[in-house]
């Protein structure tokens, strides 16, 4: 019920009686959201809509909204020339640096947090290793890869992701460990955990929300990461953010081609976060200690 | 079942000197109790115990065993954390099966062990909540589960008691000690309140900045404290102090305060004849001055006369608060005293159980 509800006379308004101000507030609000949604999915829609248009009706003016004869031919294009061998080689080198970052990360972190490792100072250090524009540091690293044999292979640029994702993953974990009373994992060790029992067992669960958070962000840097990437491959492992640029030719440009590997190229990202967001839910550190 | 024995135990934190050089003697199955102001060490030493503080120098010893170097987990002790500590992500019924499940206890003694340990605790019917869906005194009570669920060595506990509020606390209170009565374990507990140390312990170990100032049973630290620390520390509310003289007075010892004197009982006189002139702090509990009654003093009694200055009634006795000289004085009368702000009030002050203090040493003399 509320005021509004009531049956006693009300001032003439110039809304209709059904059309309360709870209604009308209601309104607003699934306007301002339409608005906001329209803005952000639009990109997403016209990309898509692009995929399938045909090659004429992509510069057609005015603009065609939803093309006549959907043609889903250039995705069956890039899978026989075999161009979407570049997702897979996303998938790859994101995945596998993502687990490893994580996982050296998470241990560095909890050195950080809980042995106090390095003092105040070394955390500092490792973050500022982030702040390194990429660019000032790809053509060293282009000359120790081609000394290592490491230009054009998987491993050349996990490693790198490995390396440039740790500090990332050190200073978040360090942060949501640091959340975890401490006392809890005391208890559990004089419950007759060693260590690592007592990180598999209640640090992780407890870090949980923090863990999937980080690995998504870390997963999406190495997954959407361009100019390393450019450098540092040629023809045999090239990601998907670089085969998307070939597509831009001197004479043409492929613009279908473009749209449809980038679509290719967000379902991973979409299904990877769409599958972990159940597990970044709030408040799991909560009724383990007083307060 | 344990004794424990610390030699010679120190720990420092960079330069922090925490505890400097502390030897206690535990026997088995006694209910210790480390008491101390805040920052006194006693969590440091009960830490130390369990094995989650690395001692810096000297030997801890479980059941005669020397375990400086064992893990916590290899220590066999169980131990209650001020703030709990439950783990969030599992129910009660898991958080108190944890300890049994990571000593590998078979599978079919854990639900009856867990149900008859909840039983204990008035935490039956919490099994497979959450621990954030308890009140803090249910969480309190979990805690205590977890602990008590095991066939410890030793229990410890760390100002278990401290978050609850004042009559959860005198619940849980006895029921601790009722615990200990029927369990019969080795159990080690600190506080820095002294009338949680009082109730519940067999012994006594009093802490002041990282070294013991006095140990032994309750009563012995409220009868004959050492210092005036312990003197001040033990007992509620609080003993007071002045400024005094020992003096001879008509042939007799007496204690000069200000412009009073109170006559030492023979026996004390007698132990104090060569303390002629001496400055001392005269140290009296509030609970052993009388109201006076009649024209002479009690046995050992010496008379003095006070103004009423503020008058605190608590049900079964009252607190009054008076000035001896300079120094404010509090008094805990029985019943409820009819006295106003004001009013004359003769008492008479138990001088066998008053205390002298060397003011320079703060000993006891």
């Amino acid at each position: 019920m509320t005021a509004s509800d009531t049956s006693a006379p009300q001032p003439a308004s110039k809304w209709p009686r059904w059309f309360t101000r709870e209604r009308r507030r209601m309104a607003w609000r699934f306007l301002i959201a339409l608005v906001v949604l329209v803005f952000f999915l639009f990109p997403v829609y016209w990309l898509f809509i692009t995929s399938i248009k045909s090659a004429g009706d992509i510069f057609a003016r005015p603009p065609v909204w939803f093309p006549e004869q959907p043609s889903f031919r250039i995705f069956g294009v890039l899978f026989k020339d075999g161009d979407v061998w570049a997702i897979y080689n996303s998938l790859i080198i994101a995945s596998v640096s993502t687990v490893a970052a994580m996982i050296l990360g998470t241990a560095a972190a909890y050195s950080l947090a809980r042995f106090k490792t390095g003092g105040q100072n070394l955390a500092i250090w490792i973050i500022s290793q982030r702040m390194i524009p990429p660019i000032v540091i790809v053509f060293p690293i282009f000359l120790l890869f081609v000394w290592f044999g490491w230009i054009d292979s998987y491993v050349g640029l996990i490693l790198l992701y490995i390396a440039f994702n740790l500090p990332y993953v050190i200073w978040m974990m360090r942060g949501y460990i640091e959340d975890i009373p401490v006392e809890v994992e005391e208890s559990a060790l004089t419950d007759g955990c060693s260590r690592w029992q007592a990180l598999r067992k209640i640090v992780f669960p407890m870090a949980r929300t923090g863990i999937f958070a980080t690995a998504v962000f870390t997963f999406i840097f190495a997954w959407n990461e361009f100019v390393f990437a450019l450098i540092l491959t040629r023809t045999e492992v090239l990601t998907f953010p670089v085969l998307v640029t070939h597509y831009y030719g001197a004479q043409s440009t492929f613009w279908s081609k473009i749209a449809a590997l980038s679509v290719l190229g967000t379902l991973p990202v979409f299904f990877a976060v769409a599958t972990l967001q159940r597990f970044l839910v709030r408040g799991i550190t909560m009724g383990a200690v007083k307060g | 079942m344990a004794g424990v024995r610390l030699r010679g135990v120190h720990k420092r934190f960079g330069k922090v000197h925490a505890v400097r050089g502390v030897d206690i003697e535990i026997p088995d199955r006694a209910f210790t109790v480390l008491v101390g102001p805040s920052g006194c060490g006693k969590s440091t030493l009960l830490r130390m115990i369990a094995g989650l503080e690395e001692v810096t120098e000297g030997t801890v010893e479980i059941d005669g065993e020397m375990v400086n170097d064992v893990r916590p987990k290899d220590r066999d002790v169980a131990m209650v954390f001020q703030n709990y500590a439950l783990y969030p992500h599992m129910s009660v019924f898991e958080n108190v099966a944890f300890g049994l499940r990571m000593r590998n206890a078979p599978s079919a003694e854990i639900r009856p062990r867990v149900e008859r340990a909840a039983a204990m605790l008035g935490i039956a019917d919490l099994l497979d909540r959450q621990p954030r869906q308890l009140s803090g005194g249910q969480r309190q009570r979990v805690a205590m589960g977890r602990a008590l669920v095991r066939d410890a060595k030793l229990y410890l506990f760390d100002e278990p008691l401290s978050n609850l509020d004042a009559q959860l606390r005198d619940e849980m209170r006895t029921e601790i000690k009722r615990l200990h009565q029927e369990m019969q374990r080795t159990m080690i507990y600190v506080t820095h309140d002294q009338v949680e140390a009082m109730t519940l312990a067999d012994r006594i170990v009093l802490l002041r900045e990282g070294e013991i100032e006095q140990e032994g049973p309750p009563l012995e630290l409220y009868e004959q404290p050492q210092t005036r620390f312990v003197a001040g520390f033990i007992g509620s509310p609080a003993m007071n102090f002045t400024p005094a003289r020992i003096e001879a007075v008509d042939g007799a010892l007496a204690v000069q305060a200000g412009e009073h004197a109170f006559a030492l009982p023979p026996a004390r006189a007698e132990r104090h004849a060569g303390d002629g002139g001496r400055d001392v702090l005269l140290g009296i509990r509030p609970e052993h001055m009388y109201r006076a009654e009649g024209e002479a003093p009690r046995p050992d009694c010496a008379r003095l006369l006070t103004t009423v200055e503020i008058v605190e009634p608590m049900g079964a006795n009252t607190l009054v608060n008076f000035h001896l000289g300079e120094t404010s004085m509090l008094v805990r009368l029985d019943g409820s005293a009819a006295e106003q702000p004001g009013d004359a009030l003769p008492l008479d002050v138990d001088m066998s159980r008053a205390i002298l203090v060397d003011p320079e040493s703060e000993r006891v003399i």
